[in-house]
């Protein structure tokens, strides 16, 4: 076998045989060029020599003797100019970028001079510490030992918001363990797990300094009161929390510190709970803007009583939408409430204005 | 009950508005120069066409030509080759006067027109141009591993970096002991 191999090697014409054999068989150029290899091994033509000749026999030209030389010089990306081929680069995002780190030492030095931010890195825990991930809006997942660290070792690396997703965790894996501590300072971490247990697990892992904004997706208890005491719910600015069941209208005066959240409040609502809302969230120093979707156990909910109990002078007729500014006491500040009618629920948008 | 409140509410639909008409610019007459590539094939481009380029929009923003002074003096790009500036030249016709989309898909896709295209477009300092182009090469390669990026731009390995370096090393020391050899022989 390894004779044949010899023998086609060694003569340029059986070489071009064995290529005009592949655009016979109709079959893509890199597959061609992998069983050619297979066949006679990667030293007897480069990649780029075989795509010309493949090309060059699919077109007709069945000259093998053509003579390449007179040919002009083509082209390769290692003949640009280095800003170029980094204006190239700089057309790729972060993920598209690590793959040039192992194409050559040049153009890895073209991928190393942008820092490694990425924008967002979805991980996933499945039963006990296995992990995979997902970069920015790639679908394609990833999983292996070491990678993550290797990833975290580059210098300048960053994560900007991180999406944690527990499915089954064990409780007794200690997940600071297994993410790189360079992980775990995002601007944002968005977490969705099974139990609000998980979801705290997950989230007390995220460094609280650079922590900015957290959102969570619906989990199943709704006793919030450890969330709440969470080093990283104290020092967040903008809080999320997609639950299902929603808050009791007592909560709110857990909100107090941001700048932002969105909620959802269940349960019995009275006239004057729209009125306490109200006065409670005029009392938060630091908010710029919150959004409360209102659900009420008994009845559907009429935008006119809940526009009227916070002081609305509101038209006659039926009503989508209304608008209501109200001057803060003591305060040159207004909170400007725009209520919505969403079907079975109310939507308040409160912003605050100077 | 506090006795503060000083609401004022609203409920009120917003009112369309027109924007008012544009006054039509004064028609100029156009003025146009001509360009070659390797080729020797002299394109004929309107100036609003050309301000596409900043290497030419800088030639020819003092040069006051006529149209006969234009024509006898076409610009000779004789380092791109004729069917790459003809790219060039329709690029800059199909977009006189317009502002650029954010995608171009008319740009060619085998990678030998595409990489003449780049530096052809990098020479002439076509900026709009240059980020379609570079983008395009960038997508070439979306997806794939190290080693078929290496194969598609035809990048060698560091291995094969070495051996050619190696090689051109020896060859320039053949060489320089050949001329050496030479000048001593025309020495005696």
């Amino acid at each position: 076998m390894e004779a044949i191999s010899e023998f086609l090697k060694n003569n340029d014409h059986y070489l071009k045989s064995c290529i005009l054999y592949e655009v016979a068989l109709k079959k893509t150029i890199p597959d061609s060029y992998q069983t050619f290899c297979d066949a006679v091994g990667k030293d007897a033509m480069e990649y780029w020599d075989f795509e010309f000749w493949y090309k060059r026999f699919f077109e007709g030209e069945l000259d093998f003797d053509y003579d390449r030389s007179k040919d002009p010089v083509q082209k390769k990306l290692m003949d640009m100019p280095v800003n170029l081929v980094r204006k190239i680069a700089e057309k790729m995002d972060t993920v598209e970028r690590s793959a040039l780190r192992s194409v050559n030492k040049a153009i890895k030095n073209v991928a190393d001079s942008f820092l490694p931010i990425y924008e967002s890195i979805s991980i996933t825990w499945r039963g006990s510490n296995f992990l995979m991930w997902k970069y920015n809006d790639n679908p394609t997942i990833h999983y292996g030992d070491g990678k993550l660290e290797k990833l975290s070792n580059l210098p300048g690396f960053e994560v900007n918001n991180l999406l944690l997703r527990g499915e089954g965790i064990h409780p007794e894996c200690k997940r600071s363990d297994v993410l790189p501590v360079s992980f775990l300072n995002p601007k944002t971490v968005d977490i969705s797990t099974r139990t609000i247990d998980e979801a705290i697990q997950l989230l007390s892992i995220v460094n609280p300094g650079n922590l900015e904004s957290i959102r969570l997706w619906p989990v199943k208890e709704d006793s919030f009161s450890e969330f709440f005491k969470t080093e990283q719910f104290k020092k967040a600015k903008n809080v999320e929390i997609m639950s299902l069941k929603g808050f009791h209208k007592m909560i709110l005066s857990n909100f107090s510190h941001l700048k932002s959240f969105k909620i959802k409040l269940s349960g019995d609502f009275l006239e004057e709970d729209f009125w306490r809302i109200r006065e409670t969230i005029s009392t938060f120093e630091n908010l710029e803007k919150c959004e409360l979707r209102i659900v009420n156990s008994e009845n559907q909910l009429q935008i006119r009583t809940v526009a009227e109990a916070i002081g609305a002078v509101v038209p006659d007729g039926p009503l989508k939408i209304i608008t209501h500014r109200y001057q803060i006491p003591e305060s040159n500040k207004c909170l400007e409430f725009k209520i919505e009618s969403g079907g079975p629920h109310i939507l308040m948008k409160i912003v605050r204005i100077c | 009950m506090s006795s503060t409140e000083q609401g004022t509410s609203s409920a009120a639909p917003a009112e369309p508005t027109t924007a008012p008409e544009s006054a039509a610019a004064p028609e100029v007459p156009e003025s146009f120069y001509y360009v070659h590539g390797k080729d020797k094939v002299v394109h004929k481009v309107s100036a609003g066409a050309l301000q596409h380029s900043a290497l030419i929009h800088g030639m020819i923003s003092n040069l006051g030509y006529t149209e006969e002074q234009a024509k006898a003096n076409p610009f000779p790009f004789e380092n791109i080759d004729g069917d790459i500036l003809q790219m060039v030249v329709d690029w800059c016709n199909q977009h006189k006067g317009k502002p650029t989309p954010p995608e171009d898909t008319n740009l060619p896709k085998q990678k030998e027109k595409l990489f003449d295209l780049v530096l052809a477009v990098n020479y002439l300092e076509i900026k709009e141009l240059l980020t379609y182009c570079c983008k395009q090469v960038a997508m070439m390669v979306k997806g794939k591993s190290p080693e078929e990026i290496r194969e598609i731009w035809m990048i060698p390995t560091d291995a094969e970096d070495e051996a050619a370096e190696k090689e051109a090393k020896k060859r320039a020391g053949k060489e320089a002991a050949g001329e050496t050899a030479a000048a001593a022989g025309d020495a005696k």
